[in-house]
């Protein structure tokens, strides 16, 4: 599932509904002065910032991307207009404009650095699952399927 | 003992049964998707999923080439340490580097040989998933894993007898409203 994401590109001007939306009467303000402030505050409110926008990558990062990549073994994988890039950019819905590309140039290693963790943190639960050693004691558990009861009454009864 | 021991070895499944993927040879690669895969795809993310949908559905290729790949890479170890859990003399993994040397970090912490494992256990997960015998075990495995979760459900599920009646305040209470209103 994708979400539209407003990003720094939106050159600071916040879309008619989004502001439509807002509880606050702006004609309760006092002055226009303050009217143009709360106008800005709310604008502010839907500008991600950089680290915002690392983190929505990084989650994707974790719970999407690294289901179809586990390995990003050359920075050329990580260059503009590339498969890893386009896939990001496409989930995110980040559009493809030029802050966008100086902020993939800067920030794209932390893309491998997410991957690496997860694999990582994977790698230790696949471990954990190995050591409990319940891979070794599953045929104690197929005593629960009828499967196995009508093969232990076969061995049985011959 | 020795003997129960020994017997214990040889009901465990191996690695070159787990590798033989479909062919669910001594029941090994079930025991791989009910313990080792899920670590891979999110255990609690799709737990259900895997009652409801064939585990290609659920699993990625390069899931499960990964679940094979971190399973041998470390099985010697891993049975090496459930065996002997106070010998130091571990044995060292195949395609994974350790410590912080250069050469693991160029390749994220693997050793080259072990991404190009990682490619071909790739394919031949995907080769795996259009056989006969895949498509076979996906139908047995979804089978337990339903018959295993309706199971499961059974056991919580109310029934005539268990009912206790409890009483409560409620009647009162609409009695006292009742009066007011008259």
């Amino acid at each position: 599932m994708t979400t539209a994401l407003p990003t720094r590109t939106s050159n600071n001007t916040v879309p008619p509904s989004v502001v439509a939306t807002t509880n606050d009467s702006v004609s309760e303000m006092g002055t226009n002065a303050s009217a143009v402030y709360l106008n800005q505050q709310r604008s502010n409110d839907f500008i991600l910032t950089n680290e915002q926008l690392l983190g929505i990558v990084s989650k994707n990062v974790r719970l999407e991307l690294f289901h179809l990549v586990k390995f990003i073994t050359s920075p050329s994988e990580l260059s503009w207009g590339e498969p890893i890039q386009r896939w990001i950019f496409k989930k995110v819905n980040f559009s493809e404009d030029k802050s966008l590309k100086d902020f993939w140039a800067k920030h794209s290693r932390c893309v491998r650095l997410a991957l690496n963790k997860k694999r990582g943190n994977v790698s230790t639960e696949v471990k954990a699952s190995f050591m409990s050693k319940s891979i070794f004691s599953y045929p104690l558990t197929l005593f629960q399927t009828t499967h196995y009861y009508l093969f232990s009454f076969i061995y049985i009864t011959f | 003992m020795m003997k129960e021991a020994d017997a214990d070895e040889e009901d465990r499944p191996t690695l070159s049964d787990i590798l033989l993927m479909g062919e669910n040879e001594n029941n090994a690669y079930i025991a791989f998707c009910e313990h080792i895969l899920p670590a891979v795809c999110g255990r609690k993310s799709n737990e259900s999923k895997f009652n409801t949908s064939y585990l290609s559905k659920v699993a990625s290729v390069s899931d499960e080439a990964f679940a094979l790949l971190s399973i041998e890479n470390a099985w010697d170890r891993w049975v090496f340490q459930l065996d002997n859990p106070d010998d130091d003399n571990i044995p060292a993994t195949k395609y994974s580097q350790e410590g912080s040397q250069s050469r693991a970090l160029i390749y994220s912490g693997w050793k080259r040989i072990g991404t190009e494992r990682f490619r071909e256990l790739q394919k031949l997960v995907k080769e795996d998933r259009r056989t006969d015998d895949r498509m076979e075990f996906e139908k047995l495995y979804l089978t337990m894993r339903q018959e295993s979760s309706s199971k499961n459900k059974r056991g919580i599920r109310f029934r005539d007898t268990d009912y206790a009646i409890i009483e409560n305040d409620l009647l009162e209470d609409l009695d006292g409203v009742d009066g007011v209103c008259v």
